[in-house]
This record gives C-alpha cells, structure tokens and sequence, in this order.
C-alpha cells in the first residue's frame, strides 16, 4: 500500500519523459533534404551549401560539387532549397536569425539577394575574396555595382549570367512580307511587324504578332528599362518612377490592351504552356515573336527543333537603352554569422570558373562573369550566342532596381501594370502615388 | 485534501508536455507577435519601438490593403454564402431515403476533401482554362462565350468560389450529420398538415441545421481568411491584385518585403476582424432562434 502512490508517482514521471522525448526528437531531426550523409563538421574545409536547382541543372551541381571535394577534399554538405535558395519563402531569412544558416547559398534571384545584404543579412566578403586571390577588375563592368553595397564592401559573387532578346519565326517573318535579315530594331518597327504577324478575326485571335507582356515580358523591370527608365538611384536613395520614360512604355503596353482587349489576350495565353513544354505559344505557332532569355534557344532545341527562328537584341525606342537588357544573374552570397565563409568564397570561386560552368554554357548559352573569356565555350559563330554577347557588353545592359525593396516594388509595377492595361488608368498618376509610397519605404529601412 | 492535491499535481505532469508545448510554440509567439506589430523589424536587425505607426499605415495609408480585405471579405460574404447553400442543397439531395448507391455519392462528393492543395490548384488551372477548360468547353455548348476566370480580374474570384465549393466535402459531411439527427416525426407532422418540401426545408430543416450551420460558416470564414496556397499557386495575387488575399499579403510582407513588425500588426488586425464577425455570427444566431 505504502509503494502505491510512489509507483504511481513513477509511472507519470516516466511517461513525462518519454513524452517530452518524443516532443524533442522530432524537433531535432532535421536532415531533410541533404544529399550527402555526412554532416560537415568544424572543420576548416567543410561548409553547408543550399542550391535552387533541380533537374539537370541539379545534377550538373551535384557533379560540381563532387569535382570539387575530390580536387580539395572539402567535405560540402549540399541542401536543395527551392525555390531561389530558399530567398524568397523566408527560409534563409529563418536560418539565419535562427542562428543556424548555411555556409553558401547560390541563388536566381539576384535583386532578393541583393535586397538581403541591403537588410543586414548577408557577411561582407571581401577579405575571403581577396585571401582567394580574386581581384575585382577581372569582373565585367556590368557586375560590379550588384556586388557591392553603399557601405563599400562586397557582399555577393556573381556566378554566371543570362540575357533577353527578341525570338522570332522566319518563316512567318517571310510569309508576312517581312526581311528575316532585318529584324525590328525600333519600337515602332516592333508594332508593325507585329501588326502584320498577328492573324485575329473579329473575336477569334489565331495568331499574334508579338504580345509584349508574356515570358521575359512579364518581368516588372524589363520594358521600363528599355524605355531608358532607372526605377532608382544608388547614389541618392531615390525612387525614381514618375519618369517620362516609365509613362512611355505603359503607355505603350496599353496600345497592345486597347488594340486585341487583355482579358482576350490573357484568355489566349493562358492555354498556353512554359518555355519547357511542347506547348509553348512560340513553338505551336500561337506568337511570331516573343521577349525570353539566351536559355530558351536550348528549349527550341529540345520541344520544337524544326522552327526556323532567329534572335535579335530586344527593340527599343530612340531615346531608350539600345540593344539592352536587364541581366539575369545567378549569384553567391554567405549569409550572416556563417560558420565557414572562406571554404564558401574558395568553392564559390572555384564554381565561377569558366572551365567549370563551361558545360553550363555550352548547353544553355549563359554568360560568364569574366573579362577574359576561355577556350572551352564553345559557341564561335553561333547566331544566338553572337547577339548574346552583344547583348551581354552593352554598356545599357544592367541589373535595374537594386535596393531594398527591388521585390516589393516588382509586386507594385505588375499591379500598377495590370491596372494600366484592364482599366485604361492613368499611367503618371499612378506612378506618382507609387513613388510616393515606394520612397516611403524606402526611408522607413533606412 | 492530500490526494486531491496529488491528483491535481499529477494530471498537471499529464498534461504538462502540452503546457511546455503551449506556452513555448502558441503562447509565446503570439504576444512576440504583438510586441513585433509596435515594431519595425526585418528578422535581421533590432527590432526598432515605432508605437501605432504600422497599424496607422495599415489603416490609413496603404490602399493595397484595402483592395486585399475587400478581395477577402468578398470570398467571405459572397463565396462563403454560395457554398453554404450549394453545401446545404447538396446535403439535403445525399440524405434522401431510398435511393440505390446514396453512399456511393456521399464518397464522391467528399474525395475531393482528400486531394492536397497544390494538387487541386494544378487541377483548377486546367478546370477552368478560359480556352479549352471543362467549364469553357461546356459553356460553348450552350453558346456560351465563357469568361476568363483565373486570367480575368472580375472573374478570378468566382473562380475561387467554385473551387471551394467543388472542395466542401467536409462542410457537406457535417450537414449530413445533423440532418440525420432531425427527428422524423417533425416532418411527419409537418406532411399530415399538408407541408410541402420547400415548407419543410424553410420550416423544419434550416431551423434544425443552425447549429451546423453556424459552426460550418465560422470554420469556413477562418479557413478563408487563412486562404493562401491556391491564390499563391494560381494567380500569385492576379491580375490587378484581385486575388490578393489577406494571407497572401502578409505572407509578402513578413517574408518578401522583410516587413515583420508590419506583417505582425496585419495578423493582429486579422484577429480582431476575425473575432469580430464571428461574434455577429453568434448573435445573429441567438436572435434566430
């Protein structure tokens, strides 16, 4: 009798520790997504490494990674972390003010990363860079400005990079009276090749010409800066939206809306597949010309080998950016309070190397960062590869809007766009209210 | 006095996991939360002391959240009514006596309930294509010229709503439930006075069902106000931010926009509107009765 409540006074005790066990566990087994099994330990030459990719971009990653730990014997711990490295879910925002981010992250998104270091969140790299032997004038021009922030120091490596320009379809160029050989160079020359492309009848579109807003035309950015807009200034921390040439190329975008009605427009393309389905409008015919990156020759290649297409730097208005693009950057960046930095920077230098992205480029015509190129890109002669590099060196080509709030202001010119086109607003007004508030912002995260 | 005291401490241990639990994953991140909502606060930095200011610009200076409360009220008071009386329409045809394979159809009409969100989303996208959907395609049938849902701003929302009413097997599972529990003897009486159906669904059968009916709309409201995958999925908040809803909008703003102090005041505004309509719910309950 006397051993009852003991024994009872056992048991619970027991259960709560099983219980509060079992609680623990499962908060503490955190290995998900790891591709290799062995956890990188203090070491010098071991760090935690997130990349976006999957697919064969995944494993030509994984063969990097590999090449790298037999030259070195660094032992990296590889975490898939779609999408973009985990930027814009919030899950490296939570890994670092948790106090456990990775190593490394390489990412797609380049104005999220940069809009990171801006916030704090990323360690400055210069003294690993430099301890690598990396000097920054081996970098294009281009670049530069991304990898830096206003305090002076360097907080992202680029790693390789991609352009737009215009696709279009021979054949449709020559059956609708147009010289494949001159392509539209001007605005104006884009409308009326588009106009004689396009096959609508009455309500029923068949064909369009060119719809400016789909694939790369989509980006928030990419016609503003065509048009010769800057969205904001670095120097001054100044928003700069209401500006004639953002009024211009709404403006413009509005004309396609009042022309074929958007609701219809939206309607036709949105039957319409990705860049890697056989469905995409450009491959079943649906547009003659359409806005997309140096990667999309690859996906013709693959879905639709039999089109006869050519390539052209994307057309813009005379007081524009000429034979312009924004770029597409994939880039590096170690976040704050990681463990490893210098094995980071030496694996992420060791990545950007043109030898090793070399099959990268050789497969999807991708750019590299550096002033000197190498004797294993293997493109010499090719058409789209030839105006990727025109592209590429323009002095008009850049990364536009890099602050902060690059990703919130993105939101705001899609909406303020959509608001254009579906209600026929009015385009500076609407750009002064959002100058306003995006200023605002702005101040408020300073 | 002594075993009460014991039993009293020792379902205290019994419970306490769940305490720890509470007090550690609920508790304290909600009043972090509201202590953040006075802040301004990016995760990285300090958290900077900004007083009202976050609640003042939500209020009266950002017209973006207007459009997003308004897209959510409007997937509450219109979307949550029509599936309220599809649901109820539904449940009332299912519970029907003496029809072969009724159970056949109440399963069908609850796998939908079963299939994941991404997957249903992926579904809707092709479900309601504006050029070669099932719902277009069946439209043009009739000669209709179907809208552009998803890709159409006044459409988009619609959109939304026939999804949920397609995925509402459990609000229907429920109303079946208590119409079971309806005693047969109303009905009876009711047909010996001579009732006809619509007299005994107004009179005996909505009256019965307000408690289901109650807790079905209050669920349904939360989980529209916690709305997030389908809108995040199909329209990342397009075209013209018509399906920019609340969720989706804090989302953006605690994660995108690194706006945490701002996002924290938005989820304490949620909850005051949230508490707010559920107790008009209730009263307006009470005086049905």
């Amino acid at each position: 009798m006397k051993n009852r409540p003991l024994s009872r006074k056992g048991i619970s005790c027991l259960l709560l520790v099983f219980l509060m066990l079992a609680g623990c566990s499962s908060g503490s087994d955190d290995t998900t997504d790891s591709t290799t099994s062995e956890v990188g330990s203090n070491a010098e030459d071991s760090f935690t490494y997130w990349y976006p990719w999957g697919g064969d971009s995944e494993t030509w990653d994984l063969w990097r990674i590999d090449k790298y730990q037999e030259e070195t014997g660094a032992e990296i711990e590889a975490v898939y972390a779609p999408p973009d490295g985990g930027l814009s879910n919030g899950k490296l925002l939570s890994a670092i003010s948790g106090g456990n981010p990775p190593d490394l992250v390489v990412s797609n998104d380049y104005a999220l990363a940069y809009a990171l270091a801006a916030q704090g969140a990323l360690e400055p790299i210069d003294e690993y860079l430099a301890d690598a032997g990396f000097s920054e004038d081996e970098v294009l021009e281009g670049f530069v400005p991304l990898m830096k922030q206003s305090d002076g120091s360097t907080y992202i490596l680029p790693q390789d990079s991609n352009v737009n320009m215009l696709y279009y379809n021979v054949e449709m160029f020559e059956a609708a009276g147009l010289d494949p050989d001159h392509p539209p160079a001007t605005i104006e020359e884009l409308d009326e090749a588009a106009e004689a492309l396009s096959k609508v009848d009455g309500n029923n579109i068949e064909r369009l010409g060119f719809i400016p807003w789909l694939d790369a035309g989509d980006e928030s950015y990419l016609w503003g800066w065509i048009f010769g807009a800057d969205f904001y200034d670095t120097e001054s921390n100044q928003v700069q939206l209401n500006d004639q040439a953002l009024v211009e190329a709404y403006n413009w975008l509005d004309t396609y809306a009042e022309k074929y009605d958007p609701e219809k427009i939206k309607s036709f393309t949105s039957g319409f597949g990705g860049a890697f389905s056989p469905d995409h409008p450009f491959f079943t015919g649906k547009v003659a010309m359409t806005v997309n990156g140096n990667w999309f020759a690859n996906a013709i290649k693959e879905y639709a080998p039999d089109i006869d297409y050519r390539v052209a730097p994307i057309p813009a208005p005379e007081d524009g950016r000429q034979k312009a693009t924004t770029l597409g950057t994939n880039v590096w960046m170690v976040p704050k309070g990681a463990e490893n930095p210098q094995a980071a920077i030496d694996f992420a230098l060791y990545g950007s190397k043109q030898e090793i992205l070399a099959d990268n480029i050789n497969t999807w015509r991708a750019i590299s960062i550096w002033k000197e190129t190498s004797d294993a890109i293997e493109w010499d002669g090719d058409q789209v590869y030839d105006t990727v590099l025109e592209v590429a060196a323009s002095e008009n080509t850049g990364h536009p809007a890099l602050t902060a709030i690059a990703g919130q202001m993105a939101d705001e010119l899609t909406a303020l766009r959509d608001s254009v086109i579906y209600n026929d607003n009015d385009v500076a007004q609407l750009l002064q209210e959002l100058e306003e508030k995006m200023q605002a912002e702005v101040e408020k995260q300073q | 006095m002594n075993t009460e005291r014991r039993n009293l401490r020792n379902g205290l241990l019994f419970i306490s996991p769940w305490i720890i639990g509470f007090l550690c994953f609920t508790a304290y991140p909600l009043f972090s939360s509201l202590y953040y909502s006075f802040t301004q606060y990016n995760l990285i930095s300090e958290p900077i002391f900004v007083g009202w200011q976050n609640y003042y610009e939500l209020l009266f200076v950002d017209n973006i959240f207007y459009t997003v409360l308004g897209n959510t009220l409007y997937m509450i008071f219109v979307g949550l009514t029509l599936t309220t009386i599809v649901t109820i329409a539904i449940a009332i045809l299912l519970n029907t006596d003496g029809i072969k394979g009724m159970s056949f159809f109440r399963v069908v009409f609850f796998i939908p309930t079963l299939v994941p969100f991404v997957v249903l989303a992926i579904l809707w996208i092709w479900i309601l294509q504006p050029d070669s959907g099932v719902v277009n395609s069946i439209l043009a049938w009739f000669g209709i010229d179907g809208p552009g849902w998803f890709a159409s701003p006044r459409w988009a929302k619609p959109g939304f709503i026939l999804m949920t009413i397609w995925m509402s097997g459990n609000m229907i599972l429920i109303y079946l439930a208590a119409l079971g529990d309806i005693p047969k003897s109303l009905y009876e009486a009711s047909s010996i006075d001579g009732a006809n159906v619509f007299q005994k669904i107004i009179h005996i059968t909505l009256p019965m069902l307000r408690p289901a009916i109650l807790f079905n709309t209050i669920t349904g409201m939360i989980g529209v106000f916690q709305s997030f995958a389908e809108a995040f999925i199909i329209t990342d908040g397009g075209p013209e931010n018509a399906t920019l809803f609340y969720s989706l909008y804090l989302y953006r703003n605690a994660f995108q926009y690194f706006n945490m102090g701002y996002a924290s005041a938005m989820a304490w505004i949620l909850l005051i509107i949230a508490l707010t309509i559920t107790l008009v719910f209730f009263l307006l309950s009470k005086r049905w009765e």
